[in-house]
């Protein structure tokens, strides 16, 4: 879209006559390099640079002519030839727009706005730059830039709407509405009664976008507020969206407190749209009736029968409803219609209560829905039957009473074994019981019994990952994906981004790098037998492990690496809106757009993915540190022996099998990196964790969001105590002082403060300083008595042991506290918890 | 309702897995994949009938009959053979039978044939009963040690219908 735009300026540059054989070429070059020419408008480039190689737009041009024809290492080397001439006069305006084009190509947004400055400084005539410039500005947010760039371009195109439209996003994003609204306002006057049918979308849009300015610049103030009303009052008719313009109306009744008007109106939303929660709330509140639940149950009993299909009505009482006998007899009223019914969703509808209210809705939905079950007969009405079943299988999963749970799906199983739902929620409960193969052979089970369906299709391949079967998963997965050009569908679900499959592929493989290292220990620990040839079947062994070791962990960073990228694609994909809402006039879905784009690193996937990585990393980080502690610790994997006949064969075999796996797990078309290996055996893993995934989250994330701990663990690896510090008081501010993992925390810094050779006295002094001042009663006197008892001092200060309190503990490698007390200590904690999570903590962090 | 909640569709190769779930879990014979799978092999020349019965949006039920004409059938009589024909338990009762074997009925008349039949297992008091009130005859003799792998009795009686 940007290639064009460089012949504008040729075309303005090339009727001065007199101009030099090289910038005359230069111009051929650049309409060739427009016409998507590269080849030839290389050559061109090259008969120039023959001649004069000192030519720098023409190095300029070379460069970019590069990078399109895919050679970027070489391009990146002309770049540099032609900035490095800079002191011969450096380029010209047209050499500037070239490497800005350049630098944008290769997303270094910054410079790339620097060279397109430069080149209008530098007397370009070109203004079309202003509007790259400008989109420039807005993917890096800088706000007083874009205004004035927005405003150059402004000025030479007032033609078009979207210059004006854009230029008051530019003014809001700086913060000054006002000014905004005057240019919408500016060109609505402008276009008064020229506006065609085709433009009546844009318009509305551009009209509510109006509204919104006004609104936010009104704050309290009524009479301003006033002037938003009669705003909307006069585009009533051009405006499309009918909720929007009807909330707004009510919001600014609801702030000038005038709620008899705010009432009407939300009742007219309601009409509207009779599902809508939030409405009813607003309602409420306009009503001045949030806290009376006699005039509540009024209200809503007069709108269920106004809107007898509609949910909320029946919904919202049994949020407040006090009484038990009354909240029963509703409950009952809602439940019963919809399992008489059939409705698969009955559970999840209520489940909003179970979790409001622990004890009382669980035990008056049991009473109610077995006594229901107990008056049906199963072949009378049949579907009935079966959907009541399951709503008890996910009752009794929710209150983790696995046995009654398994009755349930089974009984429904026998009845109607042809429905999909049935196996998925059976597999969940076995999920929960910890057996999580059986889990995805009944997932797979209610696959069979339709291929088309691609929910089934997904859920099983995430059960599989979850089984760790991941060639099934693969197998299954790649059913639905497009397979040309590899042998599974891998590559296409990184191409597709499908983050869901990535992350948990990556999970799967951390847990597989952690069995594998685990067994590999064990059999390096193992005595060498003494048998020559079991001895070469031993050193065979360890080296197939390690080898597999090496191959798990380097796929878990690289898939997380690829989420990593993913994110990195979503921020990068915001360039091409800059320009084009505008173009198509849709001001509002663009801000909300943008507002979204700030805070994409901190969206769940990649926080997971993040978190995954963390765990990783730092265990390579930990290992990194001991084995420089005792410096004699240098394992090697026994080296394979030479011309030995077996050892050949056993080479090629190896050799052979690497090949297959790069096959099975290749992710991208050009990869040299394919098994991770680069990734796992980095000798910086805290610095490859910071590039790669916490620097983005860590300027992302805002004060509430942010995840204390993470910061917390990652800063003491780093040995920055007093960051550390920062982190365990804001955690301690949000989860309370007696919270177990403050505890734990703490625990963990005043073992750094103690013992850890490698951070220096004065940041632990500082350290101590800050303990002292947030953290009031620790015993800080006593980390040089290695009497003192730690574990009770925590019993007596803070709540019971959480798991993830004690965990963090033992990853943290805390020397204040046995390894093995800790361990007893998680034993115990175990003891309360559910099967699923017993396996997974005693299979992956207890060894 | 107005409408009937039972309703009939064709068996895809996609979703040929539930109707094997209907039969496996009705019948106490247990029949292959392969068996299944026949019907979507262009290397089997035989035509089917098959259909899925759906009480509401759940599959309840299905049918499967082979047409035996006179000139592939060799030995065996021609008609309409029903190979499987089964209703979950809870389901039944409720017509749907009935309609699947009016569909099988119907696709008789269009293949010009005029006799249905099928194999019951001599202990499937249940089935006999079924077809008979619906016209079925008991035509031969038992046949012994018809069925293989199955769970109830190996033997069987034929039952015919001529429409």
């Amino acid at each position: 879209m940007s290639k064009r735009r460089v012949g504008a300026a040729s075309k303005a540059n090339g009727m001065s006559i007199g101009r030099s054989k090289e910038d005359n070429n230069l111009l051929d070059a650049l309409k060739l390099y427009e016409a998507k020419n590269y080849k030839k408008s290389l050559k061109l480039v090259e008969t120039t640079l023959k001649k004069n190689s000192q030519h720098v737009d023409s190095l300029a041009l070379k460069a970019l002519n590069l990078y399109c024809t895919d050679q970027k290492a070489e391009a990146e080397t002309y770049v540099q030839k032609a900035l490095s001439k800079s002191n011969v006069g450096g380029p010209s305006p047209i050499g500037c727009h070239i490497l800005g084009i350049y630098m944008r190509n290769e997303k270094r947004y910054p410079e790339a706005a620097n060279f397109f400055q430069t080149s209008l400084d530098t007397g370009s005539t070109n203004k079309q730059i202003y509007r790259d410039l400008a989109t420039l500005y807005s993917q890096e947010h800088d706000y007083k830039n874009l205004l004035r760039a927005r405003k150059a371009y402004w000025e030479e195109f007032m033609g078009y709407r979207a210059n004006w439209t854009s230029l008051a996003i530019a003014h809001d994003l700086n913060g000054q509405q006002d000014e905004a609204a005057n240019v919408l306002t500016k060109f609505e006057e402008l276009a008064k009664g020229k506006l065609g049918e085709t433009e009546a979308y844009e318009h509305n849009e551009c009209l509510m976008y109006k509204n919104d300015l006004l609104y936010r610049a009104a704050g309290g103030d009524s009479e301003k507020l006033q002037r938003v009303l009669k705003h909307l009052d006069e585009i009533e008719l051009e405006v499309f969206d009918k909720y929007a313009w009807l909330e707004r109306r009510a919001a600014v009744y609801l702030k000038m407190n005038d709620k008899q008007n705010a009432a009407k109106v939300y009742r007219t939303l309601i009409k509207r749209n009779p599902d809508n929660f939030q409405y009813y709330r607003f309602l409420e509140i306009a009503l001045g009736i949030q806290n009376d639940e006699k005039l509540k149950t009024l209200l809503y009993k007069n709108l269920q029968k106004f809107y007898p299909r509609a949910e909320p009505p029946k919904f919202i009482p049994l949020t407040y409803v006090k009484g038990e006998a009354e909240y029963a007899q509703k409950l009952s009223a809602y439940l019963l219609p919809q399992l008489q019914r059939g409705v698969p969703a009955t559970f999840g509808n209520v489940k909003p209560l179970y979790k409001g209210d622990r004890e009382r809705t669980p035990r008056l939905a049991e009473k109610i829905v077995l006594d229901f079950v107990a008056s049906l007969d199963s072949n009378g009405s049949p579907l009935t039957y079966v959907w009541t079943c399951y709503y008890l299988c996910q009752h009794y999963l929710y209150s983790k009473d696995l046995t009654k749970a398994r009755d349930y799906i089974d009984s429904a199983i026998a009845h109607t074994p042809t429905l999909v739902e049935l196996y998925i929620l059976k597999a969940r409960v076995l999920k929960h019981a910890g057996l999580l193969s059986d889990a995805a052979e009944t997932v797979n089970e209610g696959r069979k019994l339709d291929f088309q369906d691609r929910f089934i299709n997904t859920k099983t391949v995430k059960y599989y990952l979850r089984a760790n079967l991941i060639e099934k998963a693969v197998e299954v997965v790649s059913i639905f994906t497009k397979n040309d050009g590899s042998v599974n569908g891998v590559m296409d679900l990184h191409l597709m981004e499908g983050s869901w499959y990535v992350a948990e592929e990556a999970e799967s493989y951390y847990r597989l790098y952690l069995e594998s290292k685990q067994k590999l220990g064990v059999l390096k620990a193992s005595e060498d037998p003494a048998e020559e040839e079991a001895q070469d079947d031993h050193a065979t062994q360890i080296r197939l492990l390690a080898y597999q070791t090496d191959k798990f962990g380097g796929l878990a960073l690289k898939r997380w690496s690829a989420i990593s990228k993913f994110y990195k694609q979503f921020k990068d994909d915001q360039l091409d809106f800059h320009s084009y809402c505008m173009r198509k006039g849709v001001p509002r879905a663009y801000l909300e757009m943008y507002q979204w784009g700030k805070s994409v690193y901190t969206l769940p996937i990649y926080v997971r993915a993040m978190r995954g990585a963390a765990r990783l990393y730092f265990s390579l980080h930990d290992e990194l540190q001991a084995s420089q502690e005792d410096n004699n610790s240098t394992e090697e994997t026994p080296a394979v022996k030479k011309g030995n006949k077996k050892a050949k064969k056993e080479a090629a075999a190896f050799k052979k099998r690497r090949e297959d796996d790069k096959k099975a797990v290749l992710a991208y078309e050009k990869d040299d990196d394919i098994l991770g290996e680069k990734l796992i055996s980095t000798t910086t893993p805290l610095q490859d964790f910071a590039e790669k995934f916490y620097l983005n989250y860590a300027r992302e994330a805002t004060d509430s969001t942010r995840d204390y701990l993470l910061e917390f663990e990652y800063q003491l690896r780093c040995g920055k105590l007093s960051l550390c510090l920062g982190a365990l008081v804001k955690y301690a501010d949000t989860q309370g002082e007696r919270n177990s993992m403050v505890g734990a925390m703490l625990l963990c810094l005043l073992d750094r403060i103690k013992s850890s050779p490698q951070i220096d006295e004065m940041t632990k002094k500082i350290a101590l300083k800050g303990l002292e001042r947030h953290f009031t009663s620790l015993p800080l006197d006593q980390l040089e008595n290695k009497e003192f008892d730690w574990i009770t001092f925590y019993r007596e200060n803070y709540e019971e042991f959480s798991l993830g309190a004690l965990l963090l503990i033992r990853r943290s490698l805390v020397q204040i506290i046995s390894l093995e007390t800790v361990k007893q200590l998680i034993l115990e904690n175990l003891g309360s918890q559910e099967p699923a999570v017993q396996d997974s903590v005693l299979k992956y962090d207890l060894n | 309702m107005s409408k009937s909640p039972v309703n009939l569709d064709n068996v895809y190769s996609n979703n040929v897995g539930t109707f094997q779930k209907i039969a496996n879990t009705v019948l106490p014979v247990n029949y292959p994949e392969k068996f299944f799978q026949e019907q979507f092999d262009d290397n089997v020349k035989n035509s089917y009938f098959t259909q899925l019965a759906y009480f509401g949006e759940v599959a309840v039920g299905g049918v499967r009959a082979e047409l035996i004409s006179n000139k592939t059938g060799g030995v065996k009589a021609t008609g309409v053979y029903i190979q499987i024909l089964a209703i979950l338990e809870a389901y039944r009762g409720k017509g749907i039978g009935s309609q699947l074997l009016n569909y099988i009925e119907e696709q008789c008349k269009s293949h010009f044939q005029h006799k249905i039949f099928v194999h019951v297992a001599v202990d499937n008091e249940q089935a006999l009963q079924w077809y008979s009130k619906r016209g079925f005859k008991v035509e031969g003799d038992v046949l012994q040690n018809y069925y293989k792998d199955t769970s109830g009795s190996p033997d069987a009686y034929v039952l015919a219908k001529q429409t």
